[in-house]
């Protein structure tokens, strides 16, 4: 894992990408950096669920098809966990049905981005997020944005 | 003015418009990296297709499949990302081997004509493409 996750560091900034493919991460980096986010590649969802309690990223960006652990079923652990169940998830997935779309807001995701990745759409997306954070709470059990304006 | 068939086929080959927006956002040296590194894992995704394809795994060719369509959208690489797509549902919805194995030969010529015009693009860009896989 890389070493911005070490204690003291300072996190205000901090956009976790996670997806097994490391092209789709370094565009993810490469776009976050870019804006002047601090960025942390992970490639599974064990990864994610492992971080440390001081770790406290703006918004995490979950692929959906990955080996052993689906972006799905990390986002409801997340979600279960005490220190990132009100951080923002953007899941980035080439799927795009209407079952699709329903499962990642059940599971408490926030938002839904299309791969192929519109860089322009990722960075408007990113902004939104993490400028909202303040009033960010996740989707409760049935599914229903609570997100304040 | 409308495009002439050639000019349409290198498009489909290779959207200029998606490494236009990727320039857009992406510092000049981020953008060549990334082009070099989807190479080099494209070039191990069709191997990795093959042989899944070969073995009969058709989970694994439309897992390999899967990531080339988000890879080879993200360049413009249009041909290539809809066959991609194609082959991913083919392997999903069980389709015959042979069906899935012309699937794939087709993926590996579209991956040469759009690898070879990014090829083309780097070293435009004054970069070296990397080696081939």
């Amino acid at each position: 894992m890389s070493d911005v996750v070490r204690q003291g560091e300072n996190f205000d900034k901090l956009v976790i990408g996670v997806d097994d493919a490391a092209e789709n991460l370094y565009l993810l980096q490469s776009i976050a950096r870019a804006a002047g986010y601090t960025f942390v590649g992970l490639q599974s969802g064990q990864e994610v669920l492992a971080l440390p309690l001081h770790v406290r990223p703006r918004l995490i960006f979950l692929d959906i098809e990955m080996p052993k652990l689906d972006g799905f079923e990390t986002c409801r652990l997340l979600r279960r966990s005490g220190h990132l169940n009100d951080v923002p998830i953007v899941f980035l997935t080439v799927r795009n049905s209407h079952r699709d779309v329903k499962r990642c807001l059940a599971v408490g995701g926030s938002d839904f981005i299309m791969k192929p990745i519109n860089p322009q759409k990722l960075l408007e997306r990113l902004r939104y997020w993490t400028d909202r954070r303040a009033s960010f709470h996740p989707p409760n059990a049935a599914g229903k944005r609570v997100t304040k304006a | 003015m409308s495009r002439s068939p050639k000019s349409r086929a290198r498009g489909r080959d290779l959207d200029p418009s998606c490494l236009a927006a990727l320039a857009s956002v992406l510092p000049a040296q981020s953008l060549r990296d990334y082009v070099a590194l989807y190479l080099t894992g494209t070039d191990e995704r069709i191997a990795g297709l093959a042989a899944a394809i070969a073995a009969g795994d058709h989970a694994a060719a439309a897992r390999e499949a899967h990531v080339l369509v988000g890879t080879s959208g993200s360049v413009g690489a249009t041909e290539l990302c809809a066959r991609a797509r194609a082959l991913e549902m083919l392997c999903r919805n069980g389709a015959a081997s042979d069906e899935a194995a012309r699937q794939a030969a087709a993926i590996a010529a579209a991956v040469e004509r759009s690898s070879a015009a990014l090829r083309r693009w780097l070293e435009a860009q004054g970069a070296a493409a990397p080696e081939r896989g």
